[in-house]
């Protein structure tokens, strides 16, 4: 072992409380992300995504906790932090009758940054075809890649992108997972939110999943799913609500992991088959009609429902 | 400047010269009202005239007396043949003449000096007045021999409804301009969450709202240069005072609202608030301050208010120089006003302004 002094982590929450009016977003969260590190914030709409970024660029400040970076806390650093940080808000919408280029040079006169960036930008967000129109013009796509290459301008330590993929298709959301992953070779940390699984599989090395301002679970993929659920997950189909309530009490008085949606019931298993001949001879006896029947391996998606009720996305 | 203003600036300016319609309606409009309204104006049927007579002595008095003058006193006078058509006499001292002429209430002075000699005072230039003096003329000289007319000339200022209309609407392109251009545009910015992006950069506050004033600035200047020089050229109207002066009023005004404007945008953050706390700003100074109409025939009680809205000191003081040539003493008071106004809107506006 070399390590001689400890390694300052990227970024430390510790503790962090924020609420609004009515309810709290975010209760009482700690996490540490370490450099180099890909963090996906993977939860529903109102999961507390987004004010825990927002906390962490300086835009909130939170009630109570408290939120380091590069081992600095934001009063007194605002310099320093504005440079390292490379942030894409949720939803931001730039000026319409700018073009690309355009954009690119206020914000780059914004950060102070040598003219040439703004070419580079350019490149390495693929907008090149596009730098002459206006922002009005743009695909969602292209908007998304926009606010990724102005977050780039600063070049910046700390990636924090919120939700850079809700609402595009397929093809675009490639494109952006292809930028984000070139960005990863360059050694910078990152922090993305998302309410896709998917998302977070392909890009990130740790998750954090979130629901109503709490983390339920953290940790690398892998481990993750093997930590909560070995074997694999039975979805039963009822042909009705009232019959998957019915098949729901049956179960859970045999399986307390377990749980509903609609007229699907969920559990985990480590031993779904024998699990599965018990369920259907209690299904028969009782004379509940079943339509469907599935085992296969968990997802995030199936770990998320089975932690909080409820899908990721709904 | 430094290169974050520069470019701010520059980008404003883009997106406001790429927007037609709004183009349209900050430089055509103020024309197309200018216009419209002295169309309107000029269809009134301004048949009678006015005219003053010079109060004068008994020594005076009794050679007149003698002569068979029609214009000493204050009465109405048919013009023969044109049944339609008066003159309104009105006796008053010279001061008082004067002051009624500048402000266009009369049209012709008629001063008898002595038993022998008549003396009028107008403008040469205006082709009305200069009939009405060949008619009195004749009248008084058809009746009497020996009689001595001299003239006086005596350019009136600001006497045509479209000279009270050019400062008013100076004023009011900077009311809307600062009111609409950075009131709404700071509100967007904080809906599109644009604001929430800049902030995360390392701009200055202060100097996002300088660009975001000297935009809006330079936009006015731009506006109001062309609405002076169209009003000089299509209307003969032209600046009396020293332009300088002009220029002192016209930045105060836009400070003035300038503050309002910060103020009113540090909060709203929909389009529908904006645009009601807009309206309710402006709308009442629109109708009240004398862009448009005298505000002097509202009750007495109401013209006190209405002389301390800010859009009625800046129309009023603009007049002053534009039309009757007020020096730097005439304004410093009404700039005064309007600069502090600014200062205490606009710092109230930056304690309360959400950035996010
Ligand atoms: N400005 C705000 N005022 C009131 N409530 C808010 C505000 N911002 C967020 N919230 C609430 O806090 C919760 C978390 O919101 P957010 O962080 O945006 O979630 P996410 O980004 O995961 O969708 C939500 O219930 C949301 O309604
Ligand atoms: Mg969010």
């Amino acid at each position: 072992m070399t390590a001689l002094k400890p390694e300052i982590p990227m970024i430390e929450v510790c503790d962090v409380v924020k609420s609004y009016k009515d309810q709290i977003a975010v209760n009482k969260v700690n996490f540490v992300i370490n450099h180099g590190d890909y963090v996906a914030l993977l939860g529903p709409n109102g999961a507390g995504k987004t004010t825990i970024i927002e906390m962490i660029e300086g835009i909130i400040k939170p009630d109570s906790g408290e939120i380091k970076i590069d081992g600095l806390k934001w009063a007194g650093n605002e310099k320093y932090l504005k440079s390292i940080l490379g942030v894409s808000l949720q939803e931001t919408r730039f000026m319409d009758k700018l073009t690309v280029q355009e954009t690119l040079k206020l914000f780059s006169a914004l950060y102070n940054t040598s003219h040439d960036r703004v070419d580079d930008i350019i490149r390495q967000t693929g907008l090149g075809e596009k730098k002459n129109s206006y922002v009005d013009n743009l695909s969602g796509g292209q908007k998304q890649k926009l606010a990724i290459g102005i977050s780039l301008l600063n070049d910046p330590k700390i990636l924090l992108m919120d939700e850079p993929t809700t609402g595009l298709d397929p093809q675009a959301r490639r494109e952006i997972w292809d930028i984000l992953k070139a960005l990863k070779l360059q050694g910078r940390t990152m922090i993305l939110t998302t309410h896709y699984m998917e998302e977070a599989e392909y890009l990130c090395d740790k998750i954090i999943m979130m629901n109503s301002g709490n983390i339920l679970a953290e940790g690398n993929l892998r481990n993750l799913l093997n930590r909560h659920a070995e074997g694999g997950i039975i979805e039963i189909t009822a042909e009705t609500e009232p019959n998957a309530l019915a098949l729901y009490d049956l179960i859970n008085s045999i399986n307390g992991l377990c749980q509903i949606s609609e007229k699907k019931v969920y559990m985990k298993s480590a031993t779904p088959v024998p699990l599965l001949k018990k369920i259907l001879s209690l299904a028969e006896k009782n004379d509940i009609p079943v339509n469907n029947l599935q085992c296969r391996s968990m997802t995030l998606d199936d770990l998320f429902i089975l932690m909080a009720g409820r899908h990721l996305h709904e | 400047m430094n290169r974050t203003i520069k470019q701010l600036i520059v980008v404003q300016m883009k997106e406001y010269w790429r927007e037609p319609e709004v183009l349209f309606w900050t430089l055509g409009f103020p024309i197309m009202v200018a216009s419209v309204l002295s169309l309107l104006y000029s269809f009134k049927p301004a048949v009678n005239y006015k005219a003053a007579i010079i109060e004068y002595h008994a020594r005076t008095d009794s050679a007149i007396a003698k002569r068979n003058i029609p214009f000493t006193d204050t009465r109405e006078i048919v013009i023969p043949g044109k049944s339609s058509r008066k003159i309104s006499l009105e006796r008053m001292t010279m001061q008082n003449a004067e002051k009624a002429y500048q402000s266009g209430k009369i049209e012709i002075i008629i001063e008898i000096k002595d038993g022998s000699t008549v003396q009028y005072y107008f403008d040469p230039a205006n082709e009305r007045t200069e009939n009405l003096y060949l008619w009195i003329d004749h009248t008084v000289h058809e009746n009497n021999d020996g009689i001595v007319s001299k003239i006086a000339p005596l350019s009136q200022r600001g006497s045509r409804y479209i000279d009270y209309l050019i400062p008013g609407l100076i004023a009011l392109g900077i009311m809307n301009a600062t009111l609409w251009g950075i009131g709404w545009t700071l509100i967007e910015f904080r809906i599109k969450k644009f604001l929430r992006r800049m902030i995360v950069t390392p701009m200055k506050k202060l100097d996002f709202m300088l660009s975001i004033s000297l935009t809006r600035l330079l936009l006015s200047i731009i506006e109001a240069g062309i609405l002076i020089i169209f009003a000089h050229y299509v209307f003969g109207v032209s600046m009396q005072g020293n332009p300088l002066v002009f220029a002192f009023v016209f930045l105060s005004g836009h400070v003035a609202f300038s503050g309002m404007s910060i103020l009113m945008a540090s909060r709203a953050n929909n389009t529908r608030v904006a645009n009601g706390l807009i309206n309710i700003i402006t709308m009442p100074m629109f109708l009240l301050s004398g862009v448009f109409f005298n505000y002097h025939s509202f009750p007495d009680w109401m013209i006190t208010l209405i002389q301390y809205l800010p859009l009625t000191v800046l129309a009023d003081s603009l007049r002053n120089v534009f039309l009757f040539g007020g020096g730097m003493a005439n304004v410093i008071f009404p700039v005064s006003y309007l600069l502090t106004f600014g200062a205490v809107f606009y710092l109230l506006g930056l304690k309360m302004y959400r950035w996010y």
